[in-house]
């Protein structure tokens, strides 16, 4: 199997900026946003930190698209658990 | 002797002791490894069920053999309900987590891949070391956490919140924790084992070795090992979620900090229910490869079983609420997955159907791997049925949480770990370690074993439609179990019984390792790469990377002159890949 040709990213660059985006979560309860937009927020970040860590650290980028594909069933098994909580977690308060 | 010759790049290395037998990267050793880690937490988990027995069936009198545990474990052999309840939970967890993966997975799939496919190793060889030493560490703390301030933990296997959430609930501190630290470590190792798993498979078979030319051993190990990747990624999420609820205050799974007891069903289950297939599919596959050699006739079905248990793999992920039928989950919820849970009893009886279908008609000779084998498929078909039931939304509100479940549980994991196992032991064991066992002991291991096995689980089945509960410490307490006592009793003697079939097990183990009569390199006539190498398999496998010409499974070929066809050799009709 040959070794595949790629620069490898700066994964300390990569680090830094997921401990930037984790404060940036951690403190975005002190912003005065509504509870509803504060928690939209940083799930919008904890996705990109998701996205940054597949692309990056999982070598995603530099992979063939099949690789890619196949990356993406989890994120589908991941959306049927999310809509299968929803009746449970969102409407039994 | 520890002059080791590597076959496959020709040069000589000398190992230590140490390198060789304990920190191995040859994927043999680590199987063995796996194999004996295996039937020692066997060992563990199967005391457990007979001190749990003991109480349900003698509640609150002491069992004989518990005198040596110490207060405030148990008093003088007499087991208090904590200990009760942590011996219910370490069963549960030892049997699923470090006896049924590292048997099936761990020794077997290690053993087998490479060899099946043609390989000199894994594909990862330091990392398959060390998926097994994450998993001794696992069964150290496992252990370890018995001897904790308040016992090991005691929320179920299942761990289920606020049980688990909360020391205060079951006075089980540092022994959650450790349940938690342990299973963490168990699936990181199979993880590691996964990644090699496929890895190997897909990278590394031998020329002429397409994918559907792979014995359906590896198959199975490959198909668990997908779903247990894909599965287990919420329950670690959820494991961290709860060891925060532990130990920082926070309230992921406790009502009044807000959160909400039935997100950690959710979690468990979407990983626990895919978990049961990954246990499964391991076995089943063993008696895939067992059943064509004694029945010297192809296997039935061949991409029909491969395409129906990949079926049964995507389908395991959407059923999982059918556990949480009486839990309070939102009841639109109950009836989509009690069809998916119907409907994946379809590509298992396509399976059973496989394999009833390769007996038929076989040259069919009872060796002890076979008599296994036959049990398994059996025993498991009750498993399989009485899973319809439980899947049913009407018929589970009655029988949820009663013996029904426990002994549905153990039709299908008992027959697949251990009819299972014990065949793919019998029938690789002279592979794995150069002599045969015993035929007559391990007839009477089979016989004994599989009546006392049917002896404990169907009158379990009465008790459970009787309305008898799980878990509970002594039945005694209600009076309209008190009827069923004396079939407590009977339980709790076939049960006995049913471990003491196991000492002729043990004599055979022990005894065929050092005085079992030599094994050649194909002692059963049977086709695939494994067979090619020579035994005992040295390190690296084969002097020369075969080529494979065949399907695994083409016995009595019309026009062959014998009724066997191994995959590495030219002669005999050739058959498209």
């Amino acid at each position: 199997m040959a070794e595949s040709q790629h620069a490898h990213p700066n994964y300390v660059l990569i680090w830094a900026w997921l401990l930037v985006l984790l404060f940036v979560s951690v403190f975005a309860v002190y912003l005065p946003f509504s509870q509803t937009l504060t928690v939209t927020f940083i799930f919008i970040v904890a996705a990109v930190k998701a996205w940054m860590v597949a692309v990056y650290f999982m070598h995603l980028k530099f992979e063939e698209s099949l690789v890619r594909y196949i990356a993406v069933i989890p994120v589908v098994l991941f959306l049927i658990m999310l809509v299968s909580l929803i009746p449970d977690i969102v409407y039994n308060k | 002797m520890s002059k080791e010759e590597h076959a496959g790049n020709g040069h000589t290395e000398d190992l230590g002791f140490w390198r060789k037998y304990i920190f191995s990267i040859d994927h043999k050793t680590i199987g063995k490894q796996y194999l004996f880690l295996s039937l020692f937490m066997a060992l563990v988990g199967g005391l457990m069920a007979y001190y749990m027995r003991w109480q349900i069936a003698w509640p609150e009198t002491a069992v004989p053999g518990a005198g040596w545990i110490p207060e405030p474990t148990a008093y003088d052999g007499i087991i208090p309900p904590e200990f009760y309840n942590a011996l219910v939970t370490m069963h549960g967890t030892i049997m699923v987590f470090f006896v049924g993966m590292p048997f099936l997975l761990g020794a077997f799939g290690n053993f087998l891949i490479p060899l099946m496919i043609g390989a000199d190793d894994m594909a990862f060889p330091r990392l398959n070391m060390m998926s097994f030493w994450t998993i001794f560490l696992g069964s150290l703390v496992m252990i370890a956490s018995f001897f904790f301030e308040g016992g090991s933990a005691s929320a179920g296997w299942t761990g289920y919140a606020p049980l688990s959430a909360d020391p205060i609930h079951t006075g089980a501190n540092w022994g959650m924790n450790l349940w938690i630290l342990g299973l963490a470590l168990e699936f990181t190792s199979f993880l590691m084992g996964g990644v090699n798993f496929l890895t190997t498979t897909v990278t590394m078979r031998a020329p002429g070795l397409s994918m559907f030319r792979l014995p359906l051993m590896v198959w199975m190990q490959i198909t668990a090992a997908v779903i247990f990747m894909l599965s287990v990624g919420p329950l670690i999420a959820g494991a961290i979620l709860l060891l925060l609820d532990r130990t920082i205050g926070t309230g992921f799974f406790i009502a009044e900090r807000g959160g909400d007891p039935l997100l950690w069903q959710h979690l468990f289950w979407f990983f626990g229910h895919p978990e049961v297939y990954v246990v499964l599919l391991p076995g089943l596959g063993a008696i895939m490869e067992i059943l064509p050699v004694f029945s010297r006739k192809p296997i039935f079905g061949y991409r029909t079983i491969i395409w129906s248990t990949i079926v049964a793999g995507v389908l395991s992920f959407i059923v999982w609420a059918h556990h949480m039928f009486v839990s309070g989950m939102d009841p639109r919820l109950v009836m989509p997955f009690s069809i998916t849970t119907i409907l994946i009893s379809v590509p298992f009886a396509i399976v059973i159907f496989a394999f009833m279908a390769t007996l038929w008609g076989g040259s069919l000779t009872f060796p002890t791997p076979m008599l296994f084998a036959i049990g398994t498929i059996l025993t498991f078909i009750i498993g399989g049925v009485t899973g319809i039931f439980n899947g049913s939304a009407p018929v589970d509100i009655y029988i949820h949480d009663t013996y029904f479940v426990v002994s549905h549980f153990h039709y299908t994991l008992f027959p697949d770990v251990f009819l299972g196992g014990f065949a793919a032991l019998y029938f690789w064991f002279p592979k794995m370690f150069g002599r045969m066992m015993n035929e007559t002991l391990g007839k009477i291991h089979f016989w004994w074993t599989m009546i006392a096995f049917n002896v404990v689980f169907i009158p379990m089945f009465v008790l459970g439609l009787g309305g008898h509960m799980r878990r509970i410490y002594n039945p005694l307490q209600y009076d309209f179990l008190k009827p069923m006592q004396e079939m407590n009793q009977f339980i709790t003697w076939a049960a006995i019984c049913l471990l003491i079939g196991q000492i002729p097990f043990i004599i055979n183990f022990f005894w065929s390792l050092f005085k079992g009569k030599k094994a050649g390199d194909n002692p059963w006539n049977a086709n695939t790469l494994e067979w090619a190498a020579p035994t005992p398999v040295p390190h690296g496998n084969f002097a020369t990377v075969p080529s494979v010409y065949h399907g695994p499974y083409e016995y009595s070929l019309p026009g062959s002159e014998t009724d066997w066809q191994p995959q590495h050799l030219q002669s005999g009709p050739t058959t498209s890949a």
